[in-house]
């Protein structure tokens, strides 16, 4: 235990210090904002599909027959559509109340239809068509024959069948949402948690309080600490505010919004969600070790962003499209794409268990290798204060 | 207060009967060699710091210092030699009862100063109930109750300076490093700090400073070392170096010092301002001969004689 004991307490420091932190606070309204925009909106606009509402102003009698008829025509429309009436008292009033968008049309009489200028092309046709519907009836009473004449007029002469998608396929597509949702969030985890290990190694640095620390803790004590404790406040974070959101859009939008995930799709998210935030932790703890400055870090840490961000959009848009393609095959064997390209494979169930094991284990022993090498630029970069620091030359003088 | 502090020590295990148990170890250095490309950073150094002793560790910029005391907490690779805490290599064991003031000060600047030390207190295998304790105890000591709950940054450049000095302390360490305690801090604040280091020296631990201030060594420290160019050159007692320095020290404020001189075998002049001279002469000059055959119509206004002072000692070392 006495081994760990320093970890714990690098661990409890970060997770206090940083737990209680302004920054901290601020960081979970920004994730709250960003991924339920992200959730949200796509839902939103699609309120379009929803039920739409006609309203239809009505000045004497008359128009009843008419918007019976109309009632009847929208009533099996896709997307729904209801039709809401609003007497008026006189044709001024109505003819006023469609310029100013009050009702979208107006029936006098059942005689005159007052369209404005925002009036659709739909409520013209519509009313015309229930209107013509209406008086063909009146003309040739009830019967057989009318009911065949009402319906060629109705406008719908062909039968009309949609076509879904397969239930299966349906549930492969709403997987791939959820994979690349995943990937999404991963890469966000892996910068913005990658962001604080940077700045807080550079911190240490730069404050000179590593050397205090150095003097009774051995620098993988520090890194171990430090990207555990950071690593639970960020999985904290997504992972409750990802499930907060979709509980949300459970109950406010019902349950086939959100796809269920079965237990070892869930599984192999997790772990390449730890994988992938350790391997990019313990780089980012490198580079800040080098950086004289936190300004200097960001410079520093460039061009690790850039090959998690190569490594993102690849998993996005190339393994997603061409999940068994040589080149996805490889990918999931080098370490630092395959956080990206590992989950989106195992998704649409084009990796075999024994390839993923496989990286599992590329994956670990890259870890591992990564560790010592982080371990020695750290050691050789944190007491160079004068400048940014040669990562090569930093691990050639590694001091301890 | 010094009473229980022995004149003389031979080694660690003669304080086993005189200081708590816990408080017994020597360090020593033996033959530390380090190199950064081209330049020699240390070069042999070797020194032994005992318990209940204060050393000054004195040299020139650039001397080794810095480097010396980083080896004693595994901070950098030696090239050669060894680090002894009681005669066994100091392992990560030891470091954690040991207390170090580097060079570089620093601690969190946005943590509360309290919850740094106790943090720093429990690094160093306290538990949580004493290493808060201790914070407060030691917080109090040097004036900061008040400021406990402060960020580090909010404090001034002194409290900082006090921050910095209780996390090293907090633990009670056996043996405190502490480089160039006293830069930076104006008289009252160097003379508290010399305090606490008595104090600590008197409980029994070995204490290792570095200063420039030669004046502030020589009254406070029991022993100094003197480095150059990554090697001790002079170390031992304060005052035994000087009974042992083969030069002593003549102010004299006299109408003919020429005169005096030419009388002492090996005198030669320091200094001189006006009638008023210094001159450094052989130990073993009989300074009464000296006075008795002085010709009459020599009127001297001023004379002493008196052993070299540690920075005399020091500007000696490191010239030679």
């Amino acid at each position: 235990m006495s081994i760990l004991r320093p970890v714990a307490l690098v661990t409890l420091r970060e997770l206090r210090e940083r737990g209680l932190s302004k920054s901290y606070l601020i960081s979970w309204i920004v994730l709250v904002v960003l991924i339920g925009a992200g959730f949200i909106v796509p839902r939103l606009l699609d309120g379009g599909n929803g039920e739409r509402t006609y309203r239809i102003g009505t000045v004497g009698p008359g128009a009843g027959g008419t918007l019976t008829e109309a009632r009847g025509m929208v009533a099996g429309s896709l997307p729904p559509a209801r039709i809401e009436t609003e007497p008026f008292a006189d044709r001024e009033t109505a003819l006023r109340a469609v310029a100013d968008e009050a009702v979208d049309a107006a029936l006098v009489n059942g005689q005159e239809l007052v369209v404005g200028e925002s009036t659709q092309d739909g409520v013209r046709i519509l009313l015309q068509q229930a209107a013509t519907s209406y008086r063909v009836g009146e003309l040739i009473g009830s019967g057989e024959a009318s009911e065949q004449v009402l319906e060629l007029l109705s406008g719908n002469p062909l039968h009309v069948t949609e076509a879904v998608p397969e239930a299966g396929e349906e549930a492969r597509d709403r997987q791939f949402l959820v994979a690349q949702a995943a990937l999404v969030l991963l890469f966000m985890a892996i910068m913005m948690t990658g962001s604080w290990v940077l700045l807080g190694v550079t911190e240490e640095k730069t404050s000179r309080v590593v050397e205090v620390l150095l003097s009774t803790v051995r620098p993988w004590h520090l890194l171990a600490g430090k990207i555990l404790g950071i690593g639970i406040l960020g999985l904290l974070q997504f992972s409750v505010v990802v499930s907060g959101i979709m509980l949300g859009i459970r109950l406010v939008f019902g349950t086939d919004l959100i796809p269920e995930l079965d237990g070892p799709l869930l599984a192999t998210l997790v772990v390449w969600f730890v994988l992938g935030y350790v391997v990019y932790a313990v780089g980012y703890a490198a580079v800040g070790a080098v950086a004289s400055r936190p300004e200097d870090a960001q410079n520093a840490s460039f061009p690790m962003t850039m090959v998690s961000l190569v490594g993102y959009l690849l998993g996005l848009f190339y393994v997603s499209g061409n999940p068994d393609s040589t080149l996805s095959v490889v990918l999931t064997l080098v370490p630092l794409t395959a956080p990206f390209v590992v989950p989106v494979r195992a998704v649409s169930d084009s990796i075999g268990l024994w390839e993923q094991l496989a990286a599992v284990v590329v994956m670990l022993g890259f870890a591992a290798w990564l560790v010592r090498v982080a371990g020695r630029v750290y050691a050789g970069g944190v007491f160079k204060h004068r400048s940014r620091v040669k990562l090569r030359e930093a691990f050639r003088s590694a001091e301890f | 207060m010094r009473t229980t502090r022995p004149e003389q020590v031979s080694g660690g295990s003669r304080y086993a009967a005189w200081s708590p148990a816990t408080l017994v170890g020597v360090l020593a250095l033996d033959g530390l060699k380090k190199r950064y490309g081209d330049v020699v950073a240390l070069d042999g150094c070797g020194l032994r710091v005992r318990p209940g002793r204060m050393v000054g560790f004195l040299g020139p910029n650039g001397a080794g210092k810095t480097s010396a005391m980083r080896a004693v907490f595994g901070l950098l690779r030696l090239d050669a030699g060894t680090v002894l805490w009681n005669d066994r290599p100091v392992s990560r064991a030891e470091h954690r009862r040991f207390g170090y003031m580097p060079e570089t000060r620093g601690l969190y600047p946005r943590m509360k100063v309290r919850d740094q030390i106790v943090y720093l207190g429990r690094l160093h295998h306290m538990d949580k109930a004493s290493a808060s304790e201790a914070a407060d105890r030691w917080l109090s000591r040097v004036g900061l109750q008040d400021r406990v709950g402060a960020r580090l940054e909010e404090l001034s450049h002194g409290n900082q300076q006090r921050a910095q000095l209780v996390a090293a302390l907090v633990h009670d360490p056996e043996l405190l490093v502490l480089d160039e305690p006293f830069s930076g801090l104006d008289p009252l604040g160097v003379e508290e700090m010399a305090g606490i280091l008595r104090q600590r020296s008197d409980e029994g631990a070995a204490v290792l400073f570095s200063s420039h201030q030669l004046d502030l060594v020589e009254g406070l420290c029991d022993d100094v070392a003197i480095i150059n160019r990554g090697r001790v050159v002079l170390e031992g007692a304060v005052r035994s170096l000087k009974d042992r320095s083969t030069q002593r020290r003549l102010d004299i404020d006299a109408d003919a010092p020429l005169r005096v001189v030419r009388r002492i075998e090996g005198a030669r002049i320091l200094h001189s301002r006006g009638t008023r001279h210094t001159l450094v002469i052989p130990a073993d000059t009989n300074v009464q001969q000296v006075i008795g055959s002085l010709p009459e119509g020599v009127v001297i206004r001023e004379f002493s004689y008196r052993p070299p002072t540690l920075s005399d000692l020091f500007k000696e070392a490191v010239r030679a």
